[in-house]
This record gives structure tokens, C-alpha cells and sequence, in this order.
């Protein structure tokens, strides 16, 4: 019996070393842990049947001196009892196993949202799980280097003074601000109000302009912000429903905003000329060619002639000026595809199907247009795919494939 | 019929930051070092001073909307760019000073983490020691300026002076040596080497961890012009290790 207790009191050490509490039910009964404690019980059990056989082996030895004689006096019955006299394990091992794997499928069922957390509270060097640390006597390698400055920019890079409420042009295409928070104050800073001259004022422009100033037409802001809200959520319906935008900025200074915007919402581009016919002409079929489900996974469905010469229309075109892309206007008029375009006192708002009153030659003005566009693409497109995931799971289809026409 | 007052606001480009406990300082001092109007002085108007002027010599150029370490950084090599220099150095130093520094009391509760302690012992000794090096260099300075423990690319610590707005980040522009006198033949060398590495382009991976303000305006109301001694070894009291241990990199988890 104290052997018993001695196994069960070094049993409770190594649980609570492994960091696992158990209460045992049965006062004698060890309680398993891991392998190893396994291991140790199935020694102690031996030990404890040595112990009762050797205690009954040691009395029998006073009679005799043939201990396996003895044992093989027993009955097969008698036997039995004796080998599983020794308190057994308990089966409580079972419920931990699963346990365990019941919470390492939660984890990895949940392993998306565990990405995030982890991100936005690990330290930066978690973010570079290959990097090979040097040791303490070698000095820092260039790798290690610039961690080392990522991490001191984080930590006292902005010591000095606040700046705040700045312009910096690069926030327009990396970070552009969202439908819902876009300002007069924003467009304003931009330049956005400022149209042309009045001798050169488009009457059909009449309801969007504010007043005249020093010679030129000012665009009023807050029909600017309603129109803006009412297109992106045009943009945003069309990438939900799987459309393809195209984004046209002809400028010099649009390029970036514009490939940064049909990025987002999965679209296309055109930045440098507008090539007359790309739609209405279209000389060279795209190919080769596949079909995609709403998630898009290519379908790797054969594809029938008509699908294969078929013409690929976007669905919706964003131009930054329609008066500098008239053609383009054209196109999208005959090939019925609607269009928005910002609009500005010496253009006709006619031209496009959802205007936005504002200036067209401020670069500036244009990149927060077009980015506010390509963000309410994104959400769109996210929401896209997200309904498909969802739908997906429903089925137990795995994500990879492509939904069939079926489903 | 209204009359409407025209909404005039008026803000800089650079704005002093707050520290964290500046109500407390600006009502109080940093109890154990610096009295309340000393603290006014060294940090509250002087960090508006600074920051006003940068603005202002920043305005319409580059460096508009660049932070001041990005300033010294990009101006640190050019001599025409002194006074933009001048003022972000100093707003970067200032600030890098003040924020590491609590009240004495709460100083105790503050312990410095092992790699950087580990790394003082090696070089230094022991943290004593390394105290009264530091303390000894900022006192052995004649004039204003910095000192800086800082980190190099060698995972080594060294302690630098920095004369008036010397920097840190830049071995061409920490202005170690005081160039007011005649200076030592190895100060010298000194001098003619780091040209060369500058000719060469030579990078410095130097970053700071502690800084000791040894600026006259931050000592001289409450310890007077003979009391520099005095506010070094209760500068030691009053740091803030929470706030270096922050700034000490690792490159193992």
C-alpha cells in the first residue's frame, strides 16, 4: 500500500509539471497523465503485483520454497483474480485525448480568425519565422538589421513632435478613405469644388453648381459627397454580383490610383490611351479562355464555340474624365454598358449614366474619387467571395472546387 | 441677425507631443529631479519652441511633413541644412529624454530587462559601474549637449557625447568631439576617418537607449550653474527602465 501512495504522489508531480490538474474519482486509483506516467503506472502495477504475489510468494515461501508452484497450483479463476487485483487505470486518459483534439480542431477550424489575433499582439519578430538569429558574439546580419530598424521606427521613430492632419499623396492610393467617410472638408482640401471658367459652363450642369467666384464655377460639395456615395455603391453592387470594372484614367498622374483601384475589386485598367474599338471592335479575343464559379474557382468546363469567340464586355466602366475619353463614352453607349464618370461645370453630365460633380483636372480630387471607387469595389468583391465561402461550407464542398451548375 | 464669428483655426505642422504623465509633471515637477517651472522651462516651453521653429523652417520644402527623426536623418550630411538640423535634433533628443523619466518613487518599481542588463555587465561590470561612466562623461562635458547609451551594429554598447544637438544616428553628425579648442592628435584621426567613411558612404547602425540631458536649461534654475553633479545622480533615480526595456531589440523571442 505505501508503494501505492508513493507512485500516486510522484504521478501527481509529474501532472502538475505537465501543467494538467486531475482529480482522481477513485482514492486509490493513479491517475495518467502522459506516456511517460503511463509507463510508470504499468511499472508500479507490476510493483504492486510483485509486491502482492512476492508478499504471497514470501508467506507461501515459509510453506514453500516453489513460488511458481504455487502460482501454478491456482485455479485459472484464482489466477485471474490475483493478476487483476491491481487497481487498474482508469479510463479518464480517453476523455482527455479527446478532449485535447477536440480543442485542436477548434483551433484549426478557426485557424483564419487565429491568424489575426495572433498578428495584430505578436512582436515583430514572429512576423519573420525564417529568420536565423545571430548569436551574441556576432554582430547583427543585414536581415537582422533591418528588423532592428522596423522595430526602433515603431518604437521611437515618431519621437519629436505630432504631425497631424497632413496631405500625403501616397495615403490617396494606399489607404483611401472609405464611401461612408468621405467629407466635404476631404474634397475641399482636394480641390474638388473648383470648376472652369463660366465662359467655357455646360448649362446641363446647372444643379451642381454652388455659385460662381473669380470667374469660374465653384461645384457644390454636398451634391459632390451624395452622387460619390450613390456610385460606390453601384461599384460595390456589381463587384458583389461578380461584374468586371474597368477603370479609365487617361492622365499622367491617374495611373497609379487607377491600377490600385481595379486591384482591389479584382477589375482592369486603362491608363495611357484608349484604344478606339476595344470594345465595339474587338479584334483580338481574349484566349485562351475558362469559366469561373461566383468564387472564382475556374470551372474547367469545356467551353462551346460561341463561348469561345464571344466578346468579354466590362460590366461597369469608371472613367476619371468621359470628356477626355469620348470614345470611350461612345463604346460604352453602344455596347450598353453603363457607365460613371466625374463630371465637371464644362461637361455634360449627359455623357455618363451616374455623374459626379467635381473637378476633373485635379490629380488630387481624381485619386480620392477613384480610390474611394476601388475601396467600395473591394467590399464588394470580399462580400462576394464570403457568401461563396459560406455557401461552400453549407454543402461541405471543399473550397478549392468549383461550384456546379447544381449547386 | 446672427452675427457670425469666422472660424479661424491656426495650428502648426509640428506639434509638441504630451508626455504621459505631463499633468502631473507640469503641476508638480518630476518629484526627485525637477521642480515644476524647471520642467516648464526644459520641456514645455522649450518643446513648443522647438517645434514651432521647425515648422516653420520646414514649411514649403521636402521635409514638410516628415517627422524629425526622418529630418535629421535626410539632413544630418548637409551643412546648408544646419538650422532644419538644429531644431529636429533637438525635438527628437529632447522628447527621447523626457519620456524615459518618472518621478523617483516609481523609478524602483521599474527593473531593466536581463539582455540589456546582461550586456552592461559584460562591458561595463556591473550596473554601477556603467552608472558612474555615463555620469561621469555627461559631467566631464563642458558646454550643452547629450549623452547617449547607445546600441551599433555589433550588438556592442558604447556611451557617446553628443555636443549641443549632436545626434545619435550618425557617426558624421554626433558631434562627439568639442571643436571649440584645440583638440588631441586622436581626436584628430578621429575627425580624418570619419570623412573617409562619409566620402564612402559608410552606414552607421547606431540607435539609442538612454539619454542624459546635459543642456544648461534643464539643470540650471533648480540646481543652479554649479549643481550639475547633483542633477546627474538624481537623473539615475528617476529613470523610467520600462520605457528602455521597450526600446532594447532582440533577436530571439
Amino acid at each position: 500500500m505505501s508503494l501505492a501512495r508513493s507512485c500516486i504522489s510522484t504521478r501527481k508531480c509529474l501532472a502538475t509539471l505537465a501543467g494538467i490538474r486531475f482529480v482522481s474519482t477513485a482514492t486509490n486509483a493513479p491517475v495518467p497523465a502522459s506516456h511517460e506516467t503511463q509507463k510508470e503506472i504499468k511499472e508500479s502495477d507490476e510493483k504492486i503485483e510483485n509486491k502482492e504475489i512476492s508478499t504471497k510468494s514470501i508467506a507461501a515461501l515459509h510453506e514453500d520454497d516453489d513460488i511458481l508452484q504455487h502460482i501454478s497450483e491456482l485455479t485459472v479463476g484464482q489466477f485471474e483474480t490475483l493478476i487483476n487485483s491491481a487497481p487498474k487505470p482508469s479510463l479518464n486518459r480517453d476523455e482527455v485525448v479527446l478532449k485535447k483534439f477536440q480543442q485542436l480542431l477548434k483551433t484549426y477550424i478557426n485557424r483564419d480568425e487565429l491568424k489575426r489575433e495572433f498578428r495584430s499582439s505578436s512582436s515583430l519578430l514572429s512576423q519573420f519565422p525564417n529568420l536565423v538569429p545571430t548569436s551574441k558574439s556576432e554582430s547583427y546580419s543585414d536581415a537582422e538589421l533591418a528588423i532592428r530598424q522596423r522595430h526602433h521606427a515603431q518604437v521611437m521613430g515618431k519621437l519629436g513632435s505630432v504631425v497631424r492632419d497632413v496631405y500625403r499623396p501616397h495615403q490617396l492610393i494606399n489607404r483611401p478613405p472609405r464611401p461612408n467617410q468621405i467629407t466635404v472638408s476631404k474634397l475641399l482640401a482636394c480641390g474638388a469644388h473648383l470648376g472652369h471658367s463660366t465662359a467655357l459652363w455646360n448649362n446641363a450642369t446647372q444643379p451642381f453648381i454652388y455659385g460662381e467666384y473669380k470667374g469660374i464655377h465653384v461645384i457644390d460639395m454636398d451634391k459632390t459627397v451624395s452622387f460619390l456615395k450613390r456610385a460606390s455603391k453601384i461599384v460595390e453592387g456589381v463587384t458583389e454580383s461578380g461584374g468586371l470594372v474597368l477603370f479609365l484614367g487617361l492622365r499622367e498622374g491617374q495611373m497609379r490610383a487607377v491600377k490600385e483601384a481595379a486591384r482591389r475589386c479584382n477589375g482592369y485598367y486603362v491608363t495611357h490611351k484608349w484604344v478606339p474599338g476595344t470594345i465595339t471592335n474587338s479584334l483580338e479575343n481574349p484566349k485562351p479562355r475558362q469559366e469561373v464559379d461566383m468564387g472564382d474557382i475556374p470551372t474547367k468546363r469545356e467551353l462551346n464555340q460561341d463561348e469561345t469567340r464571344k466578346v468579354i464586355k466590362p460590366d461597369l466602366i469608371v472613367m476619371l474624365s468621359p470628356l477626355e475619353s469620348k470614345v470611350a463614352v461612345k463604346e460604352a453607349n453602344q455596347a450598353r454598358i453603363p457607365t460613371i464618370g466625374i463630371v465637371d461645370t464644362n461637361c455634360d453630365p449627359q455623357l455618363v449614366t451616374y455623374p459626379i460633380p467635381a473637378n476633373d483636372d485635379s490629380i488630387r480630387a481624381t485619386n480620392l474619387i477613384c480610390g474611394v471607387l476601388g475601396k467600395a469595389g473591394e467590399a464588394g468583391y470580399r462580400r462576394r467571395l464570403q457568401a461563396v465561402r459560406q455557401y461552400k461550407e453549407k454543402l461541405s464542398v471543399p473550397e478549392d472546387e468549383p461550384l456546379s451548375a447544381t449547386d | 441677425m446672427s452675427f457670425l464669428r469666422p472660424l479661424v483655426s491656426k495650428r502648426s505642422l509640428h506639434l509638441a507631443p504630451k508626455l504621459e504623465l505631463q499633468g502631473k509633471f507640469a503641476s508638480e515637477g518630476i518629484s526627485g529631479l525637477m521642480s515644476q517651472q524647471q520642467f516648464k522651462t526644459a520641456w514645455i516651453d522649450y518643446q513648443d519652441y522647438l517645434t514651432k521653429n521647425l515648422s516653420l523652417k520646414t514649411v514649403g520644402t521636402e521635409f514638410e511633413t516628415r517627422t524629425p527623426l526622418a529630418i535629421v536623418l535626410s539632413s544630418a550630411r548637409k551643412q546648408h541644412l544646419g538650422p532644419i538640423f538644429h531644431y529636429a535634433s533637438q525635438a527628437h533628443n529632447n522628447h527621447l529624454f523626457f519620456q524615459q523619466l518618472v518621478p523617483s518613487e516609481s523609478s524602483r518599481s521599474s527593473l531593466i530587462r536581463p539582455t540589456l542588463l546582461n550586456r552592461i555587465n559584460e562591458q561595463y561590470g556591473g550596473l554601477d559601474n556603467f552608472k558612474n561612466e555615463l555620469l561621469f562623461k555627461a559631467d566631464s562635458m563642458t558646454g550643452n549637449g547629450w549623452v547617449f547609451l547607445i546600441e551599433t551594429k555589433d550588438k556592442t554598447l558604447q556611451i557617446i557625447t553628443c555636443n549641443n544637438d549632436g545626434t545619435p544616428y550618425y557617426y558624421g553628425r554626433n558631434q562627439s568631439l568639442d571643436l571649440n579648442g584645440a583638440i588631441e592628435l586622436s581626436d584628430y584621426d578621429l575627425l580624418i576617418s570619419n570623412k573617409e567613411k562619409m566620402l564612402a558612404h559608410v552606414k552607421d547602425y547606431s540607435l539609442p537607449l538612454l539619454c542624459v540631458n546635459v543642456w544648461e536649461h534643464a539643470y540650471i534654475e533648480d540646481y543652479g550653474i554649479t549643481g550639475k553633479a547633483d542633477y546627474l545622480e538624481k537623473f539615475w533615480n528617476c529613470i523610467n527602465w520600462d520605457i528602455v526595456n521597450k526600446r532594447v531589440f532582440s533577436n530571439v523571442q
